[in-house]
This record gives structure tokens, C-alpha cells and sequence, in this order.
């Protein structure tokens, strides 16, 4: 999917950072002058077009879902800009964000606790009406709610902890929903799911991507998942981006040696299993962001590292076409994978799986 | 303690499930009366609670009416545990004493709940400067025991039933503001605080629906705890004559009474001391088996019950 040359990027962040501090207290604050940061976000760019999904992947830690609260708000960014249809997000205050938030939406990582405990769903299906003081005849009911996010209309009375973890998802996707949000940050929609859960959520986000014109950015570690659905894919690494193409190029040639490296351990369609075994096909852990390597930030996992690496930071180059790719050794390297990935496979697992 | 009936009861007291707030007092009732030690707390609060309110009907005498003729007597079928030193009747004043003990205890605790809970939730959402400065103020309160502080401030306000509710509701309230802010500061690292936030919600909405709602069940054991704390200290002044002047017949004050005659007749100090002891005791079992029962440790147990 390419950029629609009339209107521009829905969504377009620039070089956005969000540094953490890693203050104790005054006493250590004062002993210590040394400032800790953690640089979660270091410098990224993207940009997502009107109906497109943009699929962020990266191991645990990578930032991306820092990314993802740092342009809705919810953590104040450190620099560089991020703009809905070209008005800017990044510095604003919470009375200007208000009209925003119907237009752009988050759903959290976990299920479990991104519902407030001690309300029914129906309260918190109508939230986010009276939150921004929608007039009534703009309002969804909470059973069309329900109905939009194959729930029965009974699901209404019960608590939150009543609920599995995948009719958890789905409220929560109500809720983001019920504002008719344009973009929608979808972090890790899979996690803590079954299987088939899983598949379930993945198949209703596509067909409500289908039906309201969503525009998703879909975050997750799972490749399986962004292969399933996502045009375009990101990946992150210690809070940069490496690698950023079209989806079914990205699967099958990966440019940048750490988008390989995920790909390898890939094609296990357990979201459980990915995890452990990225750290056997890499080697060693991903590396704090509180102090990240010099030079290209995955040398010391890289096989292809030589001394330029340890030294100078690649650039992320613009291949046009958005494609983009940041490693000094790229056109010098043929990593498709060898047994090309399952992609395809797991679609079908994921598709076997639907309702 | 009755450690087998919690797992899958106690869980079901705390979580919210159907029902009003009524049904859900009315389990949570039932649920401590299970239990030996929160029986025996309610039972003692019970009685005192019509003691109280029934004062003028269940006391056999007026509890100023001098008798000099029999002061200091020991128990008998006129004077259940006697008279005290102007011959006024020891039960009577037992029990319009735990009407000064209560009166000076309960508003002193909910005045603590009030500032602890406003300044532990401010300081516990809003982090930083707000915090530290909070974070000073309750320490330079609690580096004095509470007996000392609350006399210190006497001193200066003077006795008055009053100003020793007051002085005792500061003494007390960084143990709320504490509670409060730990439990703030833990509940606002859920989730769906950034759920609420990501849809526009403002921070009064936030703390109000979604974080008090998680810290009401602490402080509930925490008030029943403080309780006795109250009712000890509001004694301890009047022992030492700076709490409720006299003639009121303040349990401390019955003490202090009482001490100085001890040789002749123990009954005074015998008296005070049970009900101090029995009041003290039964707050405190209530607050152990409240605790016991809305455990917040045990909320990862909720999702297994289920009973609708
Ligand atoms: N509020 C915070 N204060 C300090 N450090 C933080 C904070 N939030 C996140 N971090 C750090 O920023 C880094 C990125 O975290 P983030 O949650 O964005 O990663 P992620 O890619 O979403 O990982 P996961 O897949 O586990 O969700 C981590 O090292 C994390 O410890
Ligand atoms: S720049 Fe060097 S270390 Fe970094 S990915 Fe490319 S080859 Fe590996
Ligand atoms: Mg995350």
C-alpha cells in the first residue's frame, strides 16, 4: 500500500523520543549528579496511511509499546513530533487532546487489567460516551456494542473478572471503538491468549478494519500475527527502528540482519514458545535501553558485525517506496531465509482456527 | 484463625458481585460472624453500640450522683462493681464512659480518614513534588508517638472535648494518608488507568471511579484497627488529666481516679481497665478478621469463585 499523494500520511511521527529518568529520590538525585536515562523511544519515523495496517514488531522491551502511549499522550514525549492528519499530537495540553481522542484510540497489552475492576461492562461500555459528553443520538447502545464485537448482549452485567481473556479483548475493543476513532493502536491484541483466541481477536479486528476503514498500527512480537493481516511491517530494536517495508517483502527478504534473526524463530505459531526461542537463534539478551551499545545497536548480537559497526551509527536509509533499512552491510548480505518462512502456514493455522 | 474457610468464601466477599451495597454488607457481615475472633468483635461492638446509645436507659444511677456515705465500696447487689471515692456508682460511670470513649474516637478517626485519604490520594496520583512534600509533613507527625504529639498539642489548644478529637485525628491520619498513597500509588500502575486516560478522562474521574473504589476495603480494616488506638490514647490524656475535663467519666480518667485510691478499693481500676480492655480487644479482633477476609492479597484468588 502506498501513500495516498493528495493528502499525506494519516499518521506521521518524526524522529520521536521518550527518555525515561531513572530518579530514586532528592537524596540520590543530589549524591548522584550523574542523570540516569532510559532512552525508550531513540529517534523514530514513520508514517501510516488512511486505511492501512502497520504492523510494529520487536522483542520484549524494544519500546514499542512506549511508542504507542508516547503518540496518544499518555507519556510526554522528549522530543520530535507526531501529527494526526497533519495536526501535531506531541505537546499538547489535555483540554486540546479531548476532540482528539475520538479520533485516535488504544487498546493496552493486558487484557485483564485494561478494565477497570469494579464496573459492569455496560458502565464501561458507555465510558468513554460520557467521558467526552457525546450527545445521546451519536451514542451506540451497549448491546450494538456487544453485537459489533461478537459478544451476546448478556456479557453486559458482568465484572470484568467474569469475563475470559478473550471477551476481555473484545470489550476493550468496544470501548476504543465506540468513539469511531480513525487510527487505532493495537498493543500486542494477542497476548495472553489461546490460540484460538487469538485467532478470533486477529479475525474481528480485520473485519472491523474492512468495515469502518480503520487505519491500525498493530504492535506485537509475534511475526505470525503481522504476517496474518498487517500491509506494512516496522521492526524495533532498543528503541529504533531497523527495518521498515512492505509485509510480504519483509517475510520473505528481510534486509536488516535482526529482522532475519526474528524471522528464523518465527514460524512457531505459539505466541508462548516465540519468546524463549528468539534468545537461542540470537544469542545473549536484548540489550537496556538504559545503556544501549555503541555504534549499530545490535552488533554484539550480530553474526555480520564487523569493526565499522562497533563505531558508527548506520543510518536509516530511505529506499523510497517507505521501504527503509538501517545497517551498514545490507546490499552485501543475502538474508532470505533459508526454509522461507511459514507465514503462509501459520495464516492457515490462524485461519483454521476461525469462527 | 480460621485459615481453611478463606480461600474460597473470603474471595467471594471481596469481589463485587451482584447485588447492591447492602447484600454485599450483609455477606461480609456474615462472613467475620464465621469466624471465632470476628464473632466476638461484633458482639462486643454490638453491646457497646447499645450501651452508648442507651446510656441514661441501662446505667442504674446517674453517673455524677455523689453518695459519700458509701464511697469506695467493692461490688454488690446496689453497686454492681462498686462505688469510687465521692461514692458515685463505678457501672454508671463505666458506661457513660464509653460514651466519652466513642465520642472522642470515632470522629477523631474519620477525621483522620478524611485528610489521610485526601492527601494520601493526591500525593499518591500526582507523584514528584506533591509526593515529597506530603512525604515530609507525615513523617514529621509520626516521629512523635501519638500519645506524646497529641499532648504536646493540648498543651497549647487546651482540654476541651473537642480539641482532643482533633489533636487525636492528626496523630492519626498519616497511617490513612500512607495507606492511601501506597494503595494509589499501586493501583494507578494498572492498566486501566491508561485505558481511562487514553479516552479522555480526567483525573478527578480516574481517582474517583477507579482508584478510591480499590482503597475503600484497607481502610475500612484500617478504621476498625484505629479504633482502639482512639479510644487508648483519648485515655491516656485523661490519665494524665489533659483529656476530657472532669467530672466526665472518662475511662482515663476513672483510671487515674481509681489509682489514687488503690490501696483502699481496686474496683475502679478494675472496672476501667475491662472495659478498656474488652472494647480495645474487640475493635481489634473485628479489624484482624476484616483483614483476613478482604486480604487484597487474596484478589488474584477472585477469578476462581463464582457464584452469582
Ligand atoms: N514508566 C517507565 N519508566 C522507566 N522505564 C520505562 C517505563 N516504561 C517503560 N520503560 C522501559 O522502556 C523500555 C521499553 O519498554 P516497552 O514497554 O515500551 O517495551 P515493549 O516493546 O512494549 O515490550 P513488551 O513486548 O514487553 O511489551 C523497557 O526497557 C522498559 O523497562
Ligand atoms: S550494521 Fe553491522 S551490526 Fe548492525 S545489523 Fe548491520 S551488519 Fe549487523
Ligand atoms: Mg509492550
Amino acid at each position: 500500500m502506498t501513500a495516498d499523494p493528495q493528502s499525506g500520511p494519516l499518521l506521521s511521527v518524526r524522529d520521536l523520543r521518550t527518555f525515561f529518568s531513572d530518579r530514586q529520590g532528592v537524596i540520590a538525585r543530589l549524591l548522584r549528579r550523574k542523570s540516569g536515562e532510559v532512552r525508550a523511544v531513540d529517534g523514530v519515523s514513520f508514517d501510516v496511511v488512511r486505511g492501512e495496517t502497520l504492523g510494529l514488531v520487536g522483542e520484549s522491551g524494544s519500546g514499542k509499546s512506549t511508542l504507542a502511549r508516547t503518540v496518544m499522550g499518555l507519556v510526554p514525549a522528549t522530543g520530535g513530533s507526531a501529527s494526526l492528519d497533519g495536526r501535531e499530537l506531541v505537546g499538547l495540553r489535555r483540554r486540546e487532546w479531548r476532540p482528539l481522542r475520538r479520533r485516535i484510540q488504544m487498546i493496552f497489552q493486558d487484557p485483564a487489567s485494561s478494565l477497570s475492576p469494579r464496573f459492569r461492562v455496560s458502565f464501561l461500555l458507555r465510558e468513554p460516551y460520557v467521558i467526552n459528553k457525546v450527545p445521546p443520538d451519536q451514542q451506540a447502545s451497549v448491546d450494538e456494542l456487544l453485537d459489533m464485537v461478537g459478544l451476546s448482549a448478556e456479557q453486559a452485567n458482568k465484572y470484568p473478572h467474569e469475563l475470559s481473556g478473550g471477551q476481555a479483548r473484545r470489550v476493550s475493543i468496544a470501548r476504543a471503538l465506540a468513539l469511531h476513532p480513525e487510527v487505532l493502536f493495537a498493543d500486542e491484541p494477542t497476548a495472553g491468549l489461546d490460540v484460538s483466541a487469538a485467532a478470533s481477536i486477529l479475525n474481528l479486528m480485520r473485519d472491523l478494519r474492512d468495515r469502518l476503514g480503520l487505519t491500525y498500527v498493530l504492535i506485537t512480537h509475534d511475526l505470525n500475527v503481522v504476517g496474518y493481516f498487517a500491509d506494512r511491517i516496522a521492526v524495533m530494536y532498543v528503541g529504533q527502528l531497523v527495518e521498515i517495508g512492505l509485509g510480504d517483502r519483509i517475510l520473505a527478504h528481510p534486509r536488516h540482519p535482526y529482522t532475519q534473526a526474528l524471522l528464523a524463530c518465527a514460524p512457531v505459531p505459539d505466541p508462548h514458545l516465540n519468546e524463549g526461542h528468539l534468545d537461542n537463534v540470537l544469542g545473549g539478551e536484548i540489550p537496556s535501553p538504559h545503556d544501549p551499545p555503541s555504534g549499530c545497536r545490535f552488533h554484539p548480537r550480530c553474526k555480520y558485525a564487523d569493526p565499522r559497526c562497533t563505531d558508527e551509527v548506520p543510518r536509516l536509509e530511505d529506499l523510497g517506496e517507505g521501504e527503509m533499512v538501517a545497517c551498514h552491510h545490507w546490499r552485501r548480505l543475502d538474508l532470505t531465509p533459508q526454509p522461507p518462512v511459514e507465514a503462509t502456514a501459520a495464516a492457515a493455522a490462524v485461519a483454521q482456527t476461525t469462527l | 484463625m480460621a485459615v481453611a474457610a478463606r480461600d474460597g468464601k473470603a474471595a467471594a466477599v471481596r469481589a463485587p458481585a451482584a447485588g447492591g451495597a447492602l447484600t454485599r454488607l450483609g455477606r461480609l457481615i456474615r462472613e467475620v460472624a464465621r469466624r471465632p475472633a470476628g464473632l466476638f468483635g461484633l458482639i462486643v461492638i454490638c453491646l457497646l453500640l447499645v450501651v452508648v446509645v442507651a446510656a441514661p436507659l441501662v446505667a442504674p444511677y446517674s453517673p455524677y450522683a455523689q453518695d459519700i456515705v458509701h464511697r469506695l465500696q467493692g461490688p454488690s447487689l446496689h453497686h454492681l462493681f462498686g462505688t469510687d471515692e465521692l461514692g458515685r456508682d463505678l457501672l454508671s460511670r463505666v458506661i457513660f464512659g464509653a460514651r466519652i470513649a466513642l465520642g472522642v474516637a470515632i470522629p477523631a478517626v474519620l477525621i483522620a480518614m478524611f485528610v489521610g485519604l485526601l492527601t494520601g490520594l493526591i500525593s499518591g496520583y500526582l507523584g514528584g513534588g506533591t509526593d515529597q512534600v506530603a512525604i515530609v509533613g507525615m513523617d514529621a507527625i509520626q516521629a512523635f508517638p501519638a500519645v506524646i504529639l497529641a499532648l504536646a498539642l493540648l498543651a497549647v489548644l487546651g482540654p476541651s472535648l473537642r480539641n482532643v478529637v482533633i489533636v487525636i485525628g492528626v496523630a492519626l491520619a498519616p497511617g490513612y494518608a500512607r495507606v492511601v498513597r501506597a494503595m494509589t500509588r499501586a493501583a494507578k500502575q494498572n492498566q486501566y488507568v491508561e485505558a481511562e486516560l487514553s479516552l479522555g478522562a480526567s483525573t478527578t474521574r480516574i481517582a474517583v471511579h477507579h482508584l478510591l473504589p480499590n482503597i475503600a476495603a484497607p481502610l475500612f480494616i484500617l478504621i476498625a484497627m484505629d479504633i482502639p488506638s482512639a479510644i487508648a490514647i483519648e485515655a491516656g490524656l485523661a490519665f494524665l488529666g489533659l483529656g476530657v475535663p472532669p467530672p466526665s467519666p472518662s475511662w482515663g480518667a476513672l483510671l487515674a481516679d481509681g489509682f489514687s485510691y488503690v490501696l483502699i478499693s481496686p474496683w475502679a481500676i478494675i472496672a476501667a481497665s475491662a472495659a478498656l480492655m474488652l472494647t480495645t480487644l474487640g475493635f481489634a479482633m473485628l479489624g484482624e478478621t476484616l483483614r483476613d477476609v478482604l486480604d487484597p492479597k487474596l484478589s488474584g484468588t477472585r477469578r476462581r469463585r463464582k457464584k452469582r
